[in-house]
C-alpha cells in the first residue's frame, strides 16, 4: 500500500458554515508531510475525518485503503496526537504511557522510557497536576514510542520551551531514519520544522492551496533587494509575492524558478538574491487573500 | 490484541473513580450513622445505603466525558468502548453487590453493630433469599448506571440542548402519565401494585429499562464525535 491516506472532495460543514471544502489530497506511506495553514484554516477538522472522530459531511476518505470509521484494521495504525488532548482526571504519566503499551501494537516501552528521561517527566505525578509544557511532552512521547504507521501530530508543542522542541525534532528524525512511517506535522512554527517536512500541504480557508514536495516549493521563490529602480527593471513581468520599500531600497519577493539569465542581470543592476524561508513563503501566500490567485504557483 | 480488554484496563487504572471515592463516600456515611447510633443509644434505621447506589448514577454520567474524548483520541473503536465501559460497569456492580450482602451478614451477626444501627440490613431489601438480595442490589447498581451513562450519551451527542430538550420531553410524559392516572382513578390500584411487589421481583421491572438504556446509549455513542 503505497498511499496511506487518500482523500477525495472531502467536505465537512456546520450549518451554512464550511469548515473543509472538497479536499483533495494523498499520502504516501514513509514520509514526513507538514500540513500547514492558519488558525481555522481546517487542517485540525481534516485531521479528525482521518481519524474518524468527526464524520465527513461528503467525500471519500480512504486511510491504509479502508473506511477508517469504527475500523479496528486501520485506527490500530493511527496516532493522533493533538494540542487540547483530555485525559482522564484520576489519570497519572504512568497511567497514559502503561495503557498507551496496550493500545498501539507497535509500541516500544524502551524508547518510551528515555523519552520519559530526556523531556524530565514526573512518571507519578497526575495529569491535571502537570505543567502545559509536561502535559504537550506526554502527548509527543505517545506519539514517538506508539510508532504508528500514521503519525499524526497537530499543534503538540503548547507551552513547549525550544530547548523541548528541538529535542522533539531531534528525536522525531532520528526515529523516524531507524523507522520510516508516515508522519504528519501540522504547526505553526514552519520555520523549525522545515528541514524535517518532504511534502507540504497548505490548508486556506477550508481548501488545499499547495501541495507539493518540500524542495520544489523552496525553490520557487525568491526574494531580491536592491534600490528600488533596479529591483523594478528585474521584477517586471514575473509574478510578484511582496514588496518591502526601505527608503530608496526595494525588497520582492517572487515566485518561480531562478534562472541562469535572471542571475546575471540580477548580477549587473547589483541586486542582492536570497531565498525565502517556508515560512515567509506561507504567510505571503495565505496572509493576502487578493493576491493568493496570482501569486500561488501554477 | 483484545481491543475491548484495552478499555477494561483503561477503567481500572481510574481505581479513584471507580473503587475508593464510592467506597470513602459510603464508609463515611456508615460512620457517621454508627457514632450517632452509639451516642444517642437508639436503634438507627438509616438510608445511607443510599449513598452507593446515587454514587453509581453519577458514576454513569461522568463516565463519558472522563474517558470517551480520550479513548477515541487513542484509537478506541467507539463499538469496543461501550463494550468495555459496559462491561467495566457490570463487574463493578457484581463486586459492589458482593461487598454490600457481605457488610449486610456482619451486621447482623454483629448484632447490628451492638447499637441497633441498621445500614445495611434493611427490612424490604433483605426480605428475600440471598440470590435474590444479591440480584437486587446488582441490578439497582446497574440501572442507575445506565441511567446516567444514557445521560451522558444524550449530552455526548446532542449536548446542553439535547439535556434540554430531554428533561422537558420527560417532565411533558410524566405530566400527561399523572393526568391519566388521576383521570382514570388508577391510584388505588397502582398503590397495590406496589405494595405487592418485593425487592427481588421490583429489580425484575429494572431489566426492560436497563435494556433501553443500553440501546439508547449505544446508538449515540456510535454516533459521537470527539
Amino acid at each position: 500500500m503505497s498511499n496511506v491516506v487518500e482523500v477525495s472532495r472531502l467536505t465537512k460543514s456546520y450549518g451554512n458554515v464550511t469548515a473543509v471544502s472538497e479536499v483533495s489530497f494523498k499520502l504516501e506511506a514513509d514520509k514526513i508531510y507538514g500540513l500547514l495553514g492558519r488558525n481555522g484554516a481546517g487542517k485540525t477538522t481534516i485531521m479528525h475525518m482521518i481519524t474518524a472522530q468527526l464524520f465527513a459531511t461528503s467525500g471519500v476518505l480512504k486511510v491504509f485503503g479502508e473506511e477508517p470509521y469504527e475500523n479496528s484494521r486501520v485506527l490500530s495504525q493511527i496516532c493522533f496526537i493533538k494540542e487540547s488532548q483530555k485525559y482522564p482526571d484520576n489519570y497519572t504519566v504512568n497511567d497514559v504511557l502503561e495503557l498507551s503499551s496496550s493500545l498501539f501494537p507497535n509500541w516500544d516501552r524502551e524508547f518510551a522510557n528515555d523519552l520519559v528521561k530526556d523531556f524530565q517527566l514526573p512518571l507519578k505525578r497526575k495529569m491535571k497536576k502537570l505543567s502545559r509544557g509536561m502535559h504537550s511532552s506526554v502527548g509527543i512521547i505517545v506519539g514517538l514510542a506508539s510508532r504508528a504507521p500514521l503519525t499524526i501530530f497537530d499543534e503538540p508543542y503548547l507551552g513547549l520551551d525550544a530547548v523541548a522542541r528541538a529535542l522533539f525534532y531531534d528525536r522525531l528524525i532520528e526515529d523516524y531514519s531507524e523507522n520510516p512511517r508516515t508522519i504528519v506535522l501540522s504547526t505553526h512554527l514552519i520555520d523549525e520544522v522545515s528541514r524535517l517536512l518532504e511534502h507540504i500541504i497548505v490548508i486556506d480557508g477550508g481548501k488545499v492551496l499547495i501541495n507539493e514536495d518540500a524542495e520544489e516549493l523552496r525553490g520557487s521563490a525568491y526574494s531580491v533587494a536592491g534600490t528600488a529602480t533596479a529591483v523594478e527593471s528585474f521584477i517586471a513581468g514575473k509574478t510578484v509575492i511582496s514588496r518591502e520599500p526601505f527608503g530608496v531600497l526595494l525588497t520582492a519577493g517572487i515566485t518561480g524558478r531562478l534562472s541562469e539569465q535572471d542571475r546575471k542581470k540580477a548580477d549587473a543592476l547589483n541586486l542582492a538574491i536570497s531565498p525565502i524561508s517556508l515560512q515567509q513563503l506561507i504567510v505571503q501566500l495565505t496572509g493576502k487573500k487578493t493576491d493568493v490567485k496570482g501569486g500561488a504557483p501554477k | 490484541m483484545n481491543r475491548i480488554g484495552n478499555v477494561l484496563k483503561m477503567h481500572q487504572r481510574d481505581k479513584f473513580a471507580w473503587l475508593i471515592i464510592p467506597f470513602m463516600i459510603l464508609g463515611s456515611s456508615f460512620v457517621i450513622n454508627l457514632i450517632v447510633g452509639f451516642l444517642s443509644g437508639v436503634g438507627i434505621y438509616t438510608g445511607g445505603l443510599m449513598s452507593i447506589f446515587i454514587y453509581m448514577f453519577v458514576l454513569g454520567i461522568i463516565v463519558l466525558p472522563q474517558t470517551f474524548p480520550f479513548a477515541i483520541s487513542f484509537s478506541v473503536r467507539r463499538t469496543d468502548y461501550y463494550a468495555g465501559t459496559v462491561l467495566h460497569a457490570l463487574i463493578s456492580g457484581g463486586f459492589t453487590a458482593i461487598i454490600l450482602l457481605l457488610l449486610s451478614a456482619i451486621e447482623k451477626a454483629t448484632n447490628f453493630w451492638g447499637t441497633g444501627l441498621h445500614f445495611f440490613h434493611l427490612p424490604f431489601l433483605t426480605d428475600g433469599n440471598i440470590v435474590q438480595q444479591f440480584i437486587f442490589n446488582f441490578l439497582t447498581l446497574v440501572l442507575l448506571f445506565f441511567w446516567g451513562f444514557a445521560i451522558g450519551s444524550v449530552f455526548r451527542k446532542f449536548r446542553a440542548i439535547g439535556l434540554f430538550v430531554l428533561t422537558l420531553a420527560c417532565l411533558l410524559a410524566t405530566t400527561i402519565m399523572m393526568v391519566l392516572i388521576i383521570s382514570k382513578d388508577w391510584w388505588d390500584e397502582i398503590a397495590n401494585w406496589f405494595m405487592d411487589l418485593t425487592a427481588f421481583g421490583l429489580s425484575l421491572w429494572f431489566l426492560p429499562i436497563i435494556l433501553i438504556f443500553a440501546i439508547v446509549s449505544f446508538a449515540l455513542i456510535r454516533r459521537s464525535t470527539v
